[in-house]
């Protein structure tokens, strides 16, 4: 089943839902089918086939049945709860692009509700997994993660493919009154795939989530995490870690706008340029009138292996409000030759020992990663992206 | 007869487009110790470099053969493969690498092949003792926030590990109190096998008191112009380089 991402499809698609879905898609489409393909100077669309719409039936969910949990297949029956949340999100500024962010709900094809009750403590990592999977190369995934009231959780998300494959998504985690949220996500997508990824984070009073990205694959790749921080006292930590090697491109947004009084966030990003890779990362801290005694903070490091990459950072403080802290610092370096030198002289290969320097920077975040064999995965699949 | 591991002819060497090693000539026998000493300035470090293959150093004239083979050509990794090891007068400092890390990296590059984890801490805990350095330093940052004698410290901890067949230290005496002198000294006297050789690069006789030379050698503006016993180290002592100098110019 292919067919064209239009009206067509969305009525086919709306046929036997029900009226959620249908009010969704359907305004999606609105502003999807109104919107042009966005031009962009940095990260060039040119390559990116835009996709036919296709069912995909390969995501994966695991460690679903816990106590406390509550997940569905999105696709299956979209509840009225998950709309409103839903509709909440939507009404916030966020996302890569508006053509893109309609896509998704406009035509999403899998996708997961995942919530946990209140008070409940989720213990095990819940781990979605969406993988190109022969036909299976279409992911456009919608996915809403709710933490009610003062529960803890944490979902991984990994996006793996040894081929060429499309993936779309838009995430959005509602962390309420005192709860704790882990997200990590994988991008791990072969070197000829396109990536584009939508999240937004909304935090209730004193909740806290924290956001591991780590973004390896793609030969184009576009995300976004914007944070509301509406409750009092809550937080966003996000800490990222990004690869580029051949001719790939990454383009990173991070938005964290300070609503609410003592919110605080930390953005650390750290990354790793080869061949003729290229990165952008737009950071934006907007702290916004009435977020007394807020802080935040961004920074981003890139290691640059080769003198034919090109990394841009584009940083940007906003303050309607005077009692706040806020800083922002980007810098991007060569290896030091002597460095290189006296690791070579202990019988390292040019690769092995600029290999050594990204592990160094990677290892912090690495290290939080929640599965042993993750870990161990993701340090394999650097160390083949450098030496390769 | 001992067979010569490493043999320098006529090398010329320049770095940013000035000449530094000026026609130097060099034998160094299989498990010979060699002392080179020689004026500031004149070119000992650069020697060193050049051996072990440092890009920033250009050689425009000669040959260096280590066993048997020309490796003007290696790679700086490739030459470490071959057995060499220098010493650095100045360590480097990597930071988020742990010592552990880098030596086991290291030393699975040398020698192709895992060490098991066991065998390895054994060793690394052997060595340490030896050069009595605390364990902690194993989970620390290479070289991050040591002092100058624990960064020579951490030099030959590595040179331990890797196990060379030609150890250069260039100036490991520098830095290290009179007790860390004689550690190191006497770590570097009960590693030596009969198949290392050893170029030490010194202003001072103390350490030769430890490690006593074969042969030493004077450098000087870029060639080798004098070559003794152990006594002239004693006879530079009181009469400095300056009347060698003479000697040679004259
Ligand atoms: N990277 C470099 N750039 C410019 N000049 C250099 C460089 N390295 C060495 N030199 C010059 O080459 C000459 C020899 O230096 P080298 O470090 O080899 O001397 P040395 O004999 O080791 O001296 P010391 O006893 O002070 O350690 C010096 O004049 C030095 O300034
Ligand atoms: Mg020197």
């Amino acid at each position: 089943m292919i067919k064209s991402l239009d009206y067509n499809t969305i009525q086919e698609l709306i046929k036997s839902s029900g009226s959620e879905e249908k009010e969704l898609r359907v305004k999606g489409y609105e502003v999807f089918s109104k919107v042009p393909m966005p031009m962009w100077k940095r990260v060039k669309l040119n390559d990116v086939h835009i996709p036919y719409y296709k069912e995909y039936k390969s995501a994966i969910i695991k460690n679903e049945e816990q106590d406390g949990l509550v997940t569905n297949f999105i696709t299956k029956a979209l509840m009225d709860d998950d709309l409103n949340s839903l509709n909440t999100a939507l009404k916030r500024n966020f996302g890569v692009d508006d053509k893109f962010k309609n896509m998704v709900l406009a035509f999403y094809n899998t996708g997961f509700s995942i919530r946990a009750l209140p008070n409940s403590n989720i213990k095990l990592p819940i781990a979605v997994n969406y993988a190109v999977n022969g036909d299976d190369d279409t992911i456009i995934d919608l996915n809403l993660i709710i933490a009610e009231r003062a529960s803890n959780m944490t979902v991984m998300f990994d996006y793996s493919s040894e081929k060429r494959g499309f993936h779309n998504g838009l995430t959005v985690v509602i962390a309420k009154d005192g709860s704790n949220v882990n997200i990590v996500k994988i991008q791990r997508l072969s070197d000829d795939s396109s990536n584009f990824d939508n999240n937004i984070i909304i935090t209730g009073n004193d909740a806290s989530v924290r956001w591991t990205q780590v973004d390896l694959g793609s030969r184009v790749d576009a995300y976004d995490i914007t944070a509301e921080l509406e409750g009092t006292g809550s937080s966003a930590y996000l800490n990222s870690i990004f690869l580029g090697t051949k001719n790939q491109s990454h383009d990173m947004s991070y938005k964290v706008n300070h609503i609410a009084p003592r919110t605080e966030s930390n953005v650390d990003v750290k990354g790793a340029l080869k061949d003729t890779s290229k990165a952008v990362f737009r950071g934006n801290l907007d702290m916004k009138r009435g977020a007394k005694k807020a802080k935040g903070n961004e920074s981003e490091v890139v290691l640059l292996l080769d003198k034919t990459v090109r990394s841009d950072a584009i940083p940007a403080l906003w303050c309607s409000e005077d009692d706040v802290q806020a800083n922002h610092s980007a810098s991007a370096g060569q290896i030091d030759e002597n460095k290189l030198y006296y690791m070579m002289s202990r019988g390292l290969s040019i690769d092995e020992a600029k290999l050594l320097m990204v592990e160094a920077s990677f290892n912090p975040v690495i290290d939080t990663l929640p599965s042993d064999t993750m870990r161990e995965s993701i340090r394999d699949y650097i160390g083949r992206r450098i030496s390769g | 007869m001992k067979d010569t591991l490493l043999e320098i002819k006529n090398v010329k060497a320049e770095v940013d487009g000035k000449e530094i090693l000026k026609g130097l000539n060099l034998t160094i026998k299989r498990g010979e110790i060699h002392a080179i000493m020689g004026p500031n300035g004149s070119g000992k470090s650069t020697l060193c470099n050049v051996i072990m293959g440092n890009p920033h150093y250009k050689v425009t004239n000669g040959e260096i053969l280590f066993e048997g083979e020309d490796i003007v050509k290696l790679k700086v990794n490739e030459r470490a493969k071959k057995g060499i090891f220098l010493s650095f007068q100045s360590p480097e400092e990597i930071p988020g690498i742990t010592v552990d890390n880098f030596i086991r990296t290291s030393l699975s590059a040398v020698t192709n092949k895992n060490m098991p984890m066991l065998q390895f801490a054994k060793s690394m805990k052997e060595k340490m003792d030896m050069l009595d350095m605390k364990p902690e330093y194993r989970t620390r940052y290479l070289n991050v926030g040591f002092s100058g004698g624990e960064k020579k410290k951490s030099e030959i901890l590595q040179m331990a590990m890797l196990n060379p067949k030609l150890v250069m230290l260039d100036e490991i005496d520098s830095g290290l109190d009179i007790d860390a002198l004689r550690v190191v000294a006497e770590t570097v006297r009960k590693l030596k096998t009969d198949d290392m050789s050893i170029l030490i690069i010194t202003h001072y006789n103390r350490i030769l008191d430890y490690l006593e030379p074969d042969v030493i050698s004077v450098l000087a503006n870029g060639r080798i112009v004098k070559e003794g016993d152990k006594n002239l180290a004693k006879e530079l002592e009181k009469t400095g380089y300056e009347s060698i100098l003479d000697e040679v110019m004259s």
